[in-house]
C-alpha cells in the first residue's frame, strides 16, 4: 500500500511539473502553412518568460526578415504572465513540402524549443486552395528590344483586401538608363467575379549594351487587413472606443525578368546615323527667303518624334561656299509619356551670307533606326533657297572694322580648338651639334664675382694713387680748389676775405711743403724766398696777407676789381710752383 | 708663310671633326624623314654620346622616342631640352603633348611657403634669372663706383635700389643653381615601375608609377635609386628605370 502511495505521489509530481513547462515555454504559429512563390508568411515565436534570445536555425529554403518583438501581460485568477512574440517574415525560395525547424529559444540558460512546422510551397501559378487575395507581377513591354529603344517595366500589385504602408523595392536595373514614368496609377478590374484594386508602376528602361540582360525581382512589404478586433461585445462601449484592424505584414515578391537586347544591325548608308532610336520625322524651313549680304537668316530644323530624342544632336548641315553659320542652343518640348520620351527638339542656326546671289541650302539627311521595321529609316529635308542682296552699308562696316583692330562688331569670335594631336617637326639649325652646357655654379659666380673683382681692383689702384702723392702735392692740390673758391666769393664781402685767406695758406704750405698756420709777413718773406721766388712776388703776397687782415680787423673794403687782382696773384703764384 | 700653315694644319682635324659631327646630324634628320626612327636615334645619341649638350639635339631625341612610342626616353630628352632652351615654342608643345599621355597625375614637391615668396620667379627659366643677377650686379657696381667719385643723392638713391635687385636676383639665382647641382630629377622610363620599400624584388611594393612619371632620385645604392614622387611617396627601383634629367 505504501507503495503504491508513493508511486501515485511521483506521478502527481510529475504531471505537475510537466504542466509548468508546458505553461512557461515557447511555442511558434504560422499564419498560414501553404502558400506560392512570391508569397510570404509570418512567424511568431512565442515565449512565457520575460528577455527570451530566439536562436533562429539556417533555413535554405527561405529568406528570413526580423519585424520586432512585442510583448503582453495577462492576470488570470490572481496569476500574472507575460507573453513575449518576435516577428520573423519567410519568403520561401523555390517550390515544395519544407519543415521550419524547432527554434531554440533560451531564458537564460535554459533552453526552450518550439514545434517543427510542416510548410507547402506552391509554384507561382498553382491554383491556391486558400485563394490568397493578393498577386505581384513585373512585366516587360519588349523583352527583347534593340539597344536604345525604350521599353516600359510594369508593376502590379493586386488585390481584393485592404492594405495599409505597401513599400515597393524597386530592383537596380543594371544595365538600362531608368526612368520612373509618372507616379503610378491606380483602378479597379473584376477578375473572375470578383473585385480587385489594382495598383501599377511604370518605369522607362532604355538598354546600353547588347546581350542577355535580367531585371532582379521587385519586392512589396505592405499590411494586408485580415479582420477586425473587437475590444467587448458590448455594443456601446465598441461604439465609443471604435474598433481595431488586425494587420499582417507580407512581403511580395515577383518573378526576375530576362531580356535579350539585340545589337542595331550594320548600317551602310551614305548619310551619318544619327544614333537614334525611335520613330521620328524632321522638318526644315528658313525665316525668310530674301536677305541683305551680310545680314543673318535663321534656318530651322525641326526634329520631332518617339525615342531616345533627348540624345539627338544637330543635323549634318553642308552649306554652300561663302556662307557663315553659327549653332544656337537646341530647343527641348519633350515630355515623357506612357510610351516613353515623345516630343521634339527645335534646332536654330543663323547663316550669314557673304555675297549676293541666289543661295541653295541643300537638304538635311536624318537617318534614325526604327525598331517597329527593324531597318534604318532615313528623312531628307526640301532644299531651301534664299535671294541675297547686295548690301552697300554691311561692306562699309566691314572696311570700318578692319580698320580698327580692338573693335568687337559683328558676330562673335569662336575659341580655336585642336582637332588632333600630334608632335611638331624636327629642328635642323645647324647650331644642334654645339655644345652648349646650361651654366654651372662655378661659372656663375664668375660672371657675378667679375665685375666686383674690377671694382675691387680699380679703387685698390686710387687708393694706391692717392696714397703717394706728398704733403707738399697734396696741399698744392688744396691750394688750386682753395683759390678757385675764392674766385667765386669775389663779390661776397667777408666770405671771400676768409676764401682768400685759406688759399693764401695753402699756396705757402703748398710752397713750404708743410702746412702753414698763423702766418705773417716775415713768414711769406721766408717761404717764397725759400722756393726761389723773387721779392716782387713775396711783397704781392704779403700785401694779399695785409688787406685780408684789414678787411676782417679794420672792416676796409676793396672793389671787386682789387679783390679779382689779388686771387689773379695767387693763382700765378701757384702757376710759378708748378713751373 | 711656315706659321699660317701650320695654324692651318691645327684648325683641319677641327673642321673636319664639326663637318662629321653635322653629317651625323643630318643623317638622323632624313632617316627620321623617312620613318627610320630606330637609325635616326643611333645618329642623334651618336652625338650626344660625344659629350655635345645641346637643347635642339635633345629635342630631336625626344621627338624620335615619341615616334618609336617611348614615352618615357621621349620625356626624359624633352625635359633635358627644357633645362638648355626652356622658351622654345615647338620644345613647349611637344612636351605638354608627351605630359598628357603620362598616365600619374603629378604632384607638386615644392614647399608651398617658399612657392608663395618666390611667385615672381614663376615663369623666368634658370638661366633668365642667371642673367639678370649679372647684368643688375654689372650695373649696381658700375653706380657704386660712380657714387664714390660724384657723390651725388640721385646716384645714391639708384645705386641703393640697384643694389636691392641685385641681391635678390644673385641670392635667388644661386640657390636655384645649387638646387638644379645638387637636386637630381629623373623621369620613369618603363611603361609601369613597381616602387618597392627595400632593395629587392621581394620587397613590398608601395605603389606603381607608370613612364613619364618625374621623381627626385635621392639616393643610389647597390643598382638601386631611392625616388620621392610626392609628399610621403618614397620607395626604392632600380636605377635603369630612371633616367636623371
Amino acid at each position: 500500500m505504501k507503495r503504491m502511495l508513493s508511486i501515485l505521489g511521483m506521478v502527481l509530481l510529475c504531471g505537475l511539473s510537466a504542466s509548468a513547462v508546458c505553461a512557461e515555454g515557447a511555442r511558434a504559429v504560422v499564419d498560414t502553412t501553404r502558400l506560392r512563390l512570391g508569397e510570404s508568411l509570418t512567424l511568431r515565436v512565442m515565449a512565457d518568460f520575460d528577455d527570451p534570445r530566439v536562436e533562429m536555425p539556417e533555413m535554405a529554403n527561405f529568406r528570413v526578415s526580423p519585424r520586432g518583438t512585442s510583448s503582453r501581460m495577462q492576470i488570470i485568477n490572481g496569476r500574472t504572465t507575460r507573453e513575449v512574440e518576435s516577428l520573423y517574415l519567410l519568403v520561401p525560395l523555390q517550390a515544395g513540402e519544407f519543415v521550419i525547424p524547432a527554434i531554440a529559444v533560451m531564458d537564460g540558460r535554459k533552453a526552450y524549443h518550439t514545434q517543427p512546422v510542416s510548410i507547402r510551397v506552391d509554384e507561382r501559378s498553382a491554383s491556391s486552395s486558400v485563394d490568397q487575395p493578393w498577386r505581384v507581377t513585373a512585366d516587360i513591354s519588349n523583352p527583347s528590344p534593340y539597344v536604345g529603344e525604350q521599353v516600359v517595366w510594369t508593376f502590379r500589385f493586386q488585390t481584393a483586401a485592404r492594405f495599409q504602408n505597401a513599400r515597393l523595392g524597386k530592383p537596380a536595373f543594371d544595365g538600362f538608363s531608368a526612368e520612373e514614368l509618372g507616379e503610378g496609377r491606380a483602378f479597379e478590374q473584376v477578375i473572375n467575379g470578383r473585385r480587385y484594386a489594382i495598383h501599377e508602376v511604370n518605369e522607362l528602361l532604355i538598354p546600353q549594351k547588347p546581350g542577355p540582360l535580367a531585371i532582379a525581382p521587385a519586392s512589396l512589404s505592405v499590411a494586408i487587413v485580415t479582420g477586425r478586433s473587437r475590444r467587448s461585445s458590448d455594443p456601446v462601449f465598441d461604439d465609443f472606443f471604435g474598433s481595431r484592424n488586425v494587420m499582417e505584414q507580407k512581403q511580395l515578391t515577383t518573378e526576375g525578368v530576362a531580356m535579350e537586347v539585340k545589337p542595331l544591325p550594320v548600317y551602310s548608308g551614305d548619310a551619318p546615323f544619327s544614333g537614334l532610336v525611335g520613330t521620328f520625322s524632321l522638318t526644315a524651313s528658313i525665316e525668310k527667303e530674301s536677305v541683305k549680304a551680310g545680314d543673318p537668316v535663321t534656318l530651322t530644323l525641326t526634329l520631332e518624334g518617339r525615342g531616345n530624342i533627348r540624345d539627338a544632336a544637330a543635323p549634318q548641315i553642308s552649306l554652300p561656299e561663302g556662307m557663315k553659320h553659327y549653332g544656337d542652343t537646341p530647343v527641348e518640348e519633350i515630355a515623357l509619356g506612357p510610351e516613353g520620351w515623345q516630343g521634339k527638339k527645335t534646332f536654330k542656326t543663323a547663316i550669314v551670307p557673304l555675297k549676293a546671289g541666289t543661295v541653295e541650302i541643300p537638304p538635311v539627311t536624318l537617318v534614325w533606326f526604327d525598331p517597329s521595321t527593324k531597318t534604318y529609316r532615313s528623312q531628307r529635308s526640301a532644299p531651301l533657297r534664299v535671294e541675297v542682296l547686295e548690301n552697300k552699308a554691311a561692306e562699309q562696316v566691314e572696311v570700318f572694322q578692319s580698320s580698327g583692330p580692338g573693335t568687337t562688331f559683328g558676330l562673335a569670335k569662336k575659341e580655336v580648338r585642336l582637332k588632333g594631336q600630334d608632335i611638331l617637326p624636327l629642328k635642323m639649325d645647324a647650331d644642334a651639334v654645339r655644345h652648349e652646357a646650361p651654366m654651372g655654379m662655378s661659372r656663375f659666380l664668375a660672371w657675378l664675382g667679375g665685375p666686383l673683382g674690377l671694382f675691387l681692383v680699380i679703387a685698390f689702384a686710387l687708393k694706391r694713387l692717392t696714397r703717394d702723392l706728398s704733403v707738399g702735392q697734396k696741399l698744392a692740390r688744396k691750394a688750386i680748389l682753395q683759390v678757385k673758391e675764392a674766385e667765386k666769393a669775389v663779390g661776397e664781402g667777408e666770405l671771400f676775405y676768409a676764401k682768400l685767406h685759406s688759399a693764401l695758406a695753402a699756396v705757402m704750405g703748398a710752397l713750404a711743403g708743410r702746412p702753414v698756420e698763423g702766418m705773417t709777413g716775415e713768414d711769406i718773406r721766408r717761404i717764397v724766398a725759400g722756393v726761389g721766388g723773387t721779392a716782387e712776388a713775396a711783397e704781392r703776397c704779403v700785401a694779399i696777407l695785409d688787406s685780408v687782415e684789414a678787411a676782417r680787423y679794420g672792416g676796409g673794403a676793396e672793389s671787386e676789381g682789387r679783390r679779382k687782382e689779388k686771387v689773379q696773384t695767387l693763382i700765378q703764384m701757384m702757376k710759378e710752383v708748378k713751373a | 708663310m711656315k706659321r699660317i700653315l701650320l695654324v692651318l694644319m691645327l684648325l683641319l682635324p677641327a673642321v673636319a671633326f664639326g663637318s662629321d659631327l653635322s653629317k651625323a646630324f643630318y643623317d638622323g634628320v632624313s632617316q627620321y624623314e623617312a620613318g627610320h626612327y630606330d637609325e635616326a636615334l643611333d645618329s642623334f645619341l651618336t652625338l650626344s654620346g660625344q659629350g655635345i649638350e645641346n637643347g635642339k639635339l635633345a629635342y630631336n631625341i625626344g621627338n624620335t622616342f615619341m615616334q618609336k612610342g617611348d614615352l618615357g626616353h621621349a620625356l626624359l630628352w624633352y625635359d633635358r631640352a627644357h633645362r638648355l632652351m626652356p622658351k622654345d615654342p615647338d620644345l613647349i608643345f611637344n612636351r605638354n603633348v608627351a605630359l598628357s599621355e603620362v598616365k600619374d597625375r603629378q604632384e607638386d614637391l615644392e614647399n608651398p611657403v617658399l612657392s608663395v615668396l618666390f611667385f615672381w620667379k614663376k615663369g623666368l627659366p634658370l638661366k633668365t634669372l642667371q642673367w639678370l643677377a649679372i647684368g643688375s650686379g654689372g650695373l649696381f657696381w658700375v653706380l657704386l663706383a660712380l657714387t664714390i667719385f660724384w657723390r651725388r643723392p640721385p646716384l645714391k638713391n639708384a645705386t641703393l635700389l640697384c643694389g636691392a635687385f641685385f641681391a635678390l636676383f644673385a641670392a635667388t639665382a644661386l640657390w636655384d643653381t645649387a638646387v638644379a647641382t645638387r637636386v637630381q630629377k629623373g623621369v620613369v622610363l618603363p611603361a609601369a615601375v613597381s616602387v618597392r620599400s627595400g632593395l629587392s624584388d621581394t620587397a613590398t611594393e608601395l605603389f606603381t608609377l607608370h613612364a613619364g612619371s618625374r621623381v627626385i632620385v635621392e639616393q643610389a645604392r647597390s643598382g638601386w635609386v631611392r625616388i620621392a614622387f610626392s609628399e610621403g611617396k618614397i620607395g626604392w627601383v632600380k636605377k635603369e628605370t630612371v633616367g636623371v634629367i
